[in-house]
């Protein structure tokens, strides 16, 4: 499953390694829109898959953030 | 066992948050550590003065020894702990002041703090007993003094004495709780000479201590006053023959007051009996059973106070889910919510506190995803408030108005939707239609400030400006109160002049350093502590007592109502059940 921004931002965080697994609202990714902190919980229980983004990147709604399987 | 009205509504409210929470071991820490620091400076500023145990050897309780005799044991709520305008240097206005139960009928009690100067008038205290009279006048519920006032603090008289908010208006206030029906009781002590004994003449029953007196003038007034403009040698020498012979009669005692003129109704030889005669008279006073506006059977929420340590984020950057702190208030975690999703960014319905009615409105944080609807691609920010929202509350708080239902804000608010499409879409008016709506209300409301209470967000959200209807506000330790944020206030005053200095070729660093120290001043003058000095909340409570604050507010509320809705009659119920039947089937 693909977890996507829903909004554009910035990353502060991505607390999990490809291969960690995790739960449902396990925080996957942190970003920053609006002087807010947004963490991004995982929608599944599952393994992370794929990370596609890293601290610092601007991202862009629907940008996919990382994959969990 | 009673039996409740419309169970179909009132027995059958959604349930509101999860009990797997996440505990956040590190925010719980920063907040508590928070909390530690204010209830240590309640401590120092409670204990400044006169040691307790002189006084006892003096045969004299301390206010707090006294309130705690008077209140039901565990019903002590204070109130203004650590307000100080003025700035004195005990960092106390000399009064202590809370809510406490008396007999099962909750009041507004003062007592005068005789651990610093005997009681004392001091600047700021006028002001904290105006509080502690609007207070009173919201809930109409009786209030009580536990008076021991010396008089003016004689060297800061041009502070204590005059103005409009200045010595004399409690006295009016008194007056005007007469006439509203609203009782003041006094328990006199010692020495109370002019303003202090007009403390101890405008209420509604004067009890007094065997040793009390209360007079026009004290015994340093009937004295008598130099003449000439000034002390010369002649003159302190015929005060001191002056003081020989009135320390002989002092005004205004007990044996003038209660023996000849009758003012006071009881006297009593020992402290004791005093408070036992106040407890005689609040017994006295009306009070609805609560069971007759019950809704439901009382019940406590159904996850613990403790939790809200983890949720409400001390970092206000940080987003929360407020249903979750919503389910940790309300009796066991029920929420009847009022046009869930028009106006997201706001939870407005209806809870049971002790299982009693109020109406709730707390601001919702996180992201709105095509939101608001009048802007093209917009997405809304939690903690702000839009058309909808601002349209929304107005709408709720007419409808607790007609069904007499008391309201609790929660506040966490950065302020309202701004530009052009925001004015097209006329939240200007909107916000001040919700003043309108509060203040032809008529309703007694509780304010709370979790986190953030700024810009005009601040008055519209039932703050504690809202005079006539705010019974009282609280903070937490995560609580800010500003105009603005320090960063946006330093880019809006210094922002032209960077411009300015960059084209003339100038240092930016000095102007760089003023926005800094302006971000620094903001921050120290809005925090949870400055709040409470200043008085910008009525008291910053600990999030474990929260709920203790929102059922006594309730309490008082339903203790003695000028009006009524019958359940029955109510609009607000069915008004949700009709919308929720309407859209619930779209989610």
């Amino acid at each position: 499953m693909e977890i996507k921004a829903r909004i554009p931002g910035m990353i502060t965080a991505v607390p999990v390694k490809v291969g960690d697994s995790v739960k449902t609202k396990t925080v996957v990714a942190v970003m920053e829109a609006m002087k807010m902190e947004q963490p991004i919980p995982s929608p599944v229980d599952g393994t992370v898959k794929e990370i596609r983004v890293a601290v610092k990147d601007k991202v862009k709604a629907g940008d996919v953030l990382l994959v969990v399987e | 066992m009673n039996e409740y009205s419309m169970p179909r509504y009132f027995q059958h409210m959604d349930h509101i948050g999860e009990a797997d929470l996440a505990l956040d071991e590190e925010n719980a820490g920063v907040l508590k550590q928070a909390e530690a620091a204010i209830a240590q400076r309640i401590g120092q500023v409670l204990e400044a003065g006169k040691p307790t145990a002189d006084l006892n050897a003096a045969g004299q309780l301390t206010a707090m020894q006294r309130i705690e005799k008077l209140v039901d044991e565990g019903t002590w709520l204070p109130l203004n702990s650590l307000f100080n305008p003025q700035h004195n240097a005990n960092g106390s206005t000399s009064i202590v002041k809370g809510l406490g139960r008396i007999g099962g009928k909750w009041a507004v009690i003062v007592a005068s703090d005789n651990k610093k100067l005997a009681g004392a008038w001091v600047p700021g205290q006028a002001e904290n007993l105006l509080r502690a009279s609007d207070t009173a006048k919201r809930l109409r519920i009786p209030l009580v003094y536990l008076l021991n006032c010396s008089g003016v603090k004689y060297d800061e008289q041009e502070k204590v004495y005059p103005d409009r908010r200045g010595g004399g208006a409690p006295f009016y206030r008194n007056a005007e709780l007469n006439t509203l029906g609203v009782p003041v009781i006094v328990g006199v002590y010692g020495t109370n000479p002019a303003g202090g004994a007009y403390h101890s003449i405008s209420p509604t029953i004067i009890l007094a201590h065997r040793k009390a007196n209360m007079a026009v003038g004290g015994t340093g007034i009937v004295g008598g006053m130099s003449p000439n403009g000034r002390v010369d040698m002649d003159s302190a020498l015929a005060l001191i023959e002056a003081r020989k012979n009135i320390s002989r009669s002092v005004p205004g005692t007990t044996e003038i007051h209660h023996d000849v003129t009758g003012f006071m109704r009881e006297v009593y030889d020992s402290e004791e009996e005093m408070l036992s005669a106040i407890r005689k008279y609040v017994g006295y006073l009306p009070a609805y059973d609560p069971e007759f506006f019950r809704v439901d059977a009382p019940k406590e929420p159904s996850y613990p106070a403790e939790d809200l340590y983890s949720l409400l984020p001390a970092n206000h950057r940080r987003v929360y889910d407020i249903y979750e702190i919503l389910a940790r208030l309300a009796d066991e975690s029920a929420f009847m919510e009022y046009k869930k999703g028009y106006g997201p960014e706001i939870a407005a319905g209806l809870i049971k506190v002790d299982g009693l009615l109020v109406g709730v409105v707390a601001n919702v944080q996180g992201f709105f995803m095509d939101y608001p609807e009048y802007r093209e691609d917009g997405f809304g920010v939690g903690g702000k408030l839009y058309r909808q929202g601002l349209a929304k509350m107005n709408e709720f708080v007419s409808l607790c108005a007609r069904d007499r239902v008391p309201m609790v804000w929660l506040q966490d608010t950065t302020g309202i939707d701004v530009g052009n499409e925001a004015e097209k879409a006329e939240v200007l008016a909107l916000g001040q239609s919700l003043i309108y709506s509060i203040q032809q209300s008529g309703l007694p409301m509780l304010e709370v400030t979790l986190r953030k209470g700024s810009a005009a967000a601040h008055y519209v959200l039932g703050g504690p400006q809202g005079n006539d209807n705010n019974a009282f506000s609280l903070g937490t330790a995560a609580t800010e109160v500003y105009v603005m944020h320090g960063e946006t206030a330093a880019a809006a005053m210094y922002g032209a002049r960077l411009a300015k200095d960059q084209a003339a070729g100038k240092d930016l660093q000095p102007t760089i350093d003023k926005m800094n120290a302006m971000i620094a001043d903001y921050a120290a003058k809005s925090h949870a502590d400055f709040c409470a000095q200043a008085g910008f909340v009525d008291e910053v409570v600990p999030l474990a007592k929260l709920r203790a604050y929102l059922r006594a507010f309730t309490g008082a509320a339903y203790q003695n109502p000028a009006s009524i809705c019958p359940h029955h009659q109510m609009l607000l119920p069915r008004t949700i059940a009709e919308y929720d039947s309407l859209h619930r089937g779209e989610e």
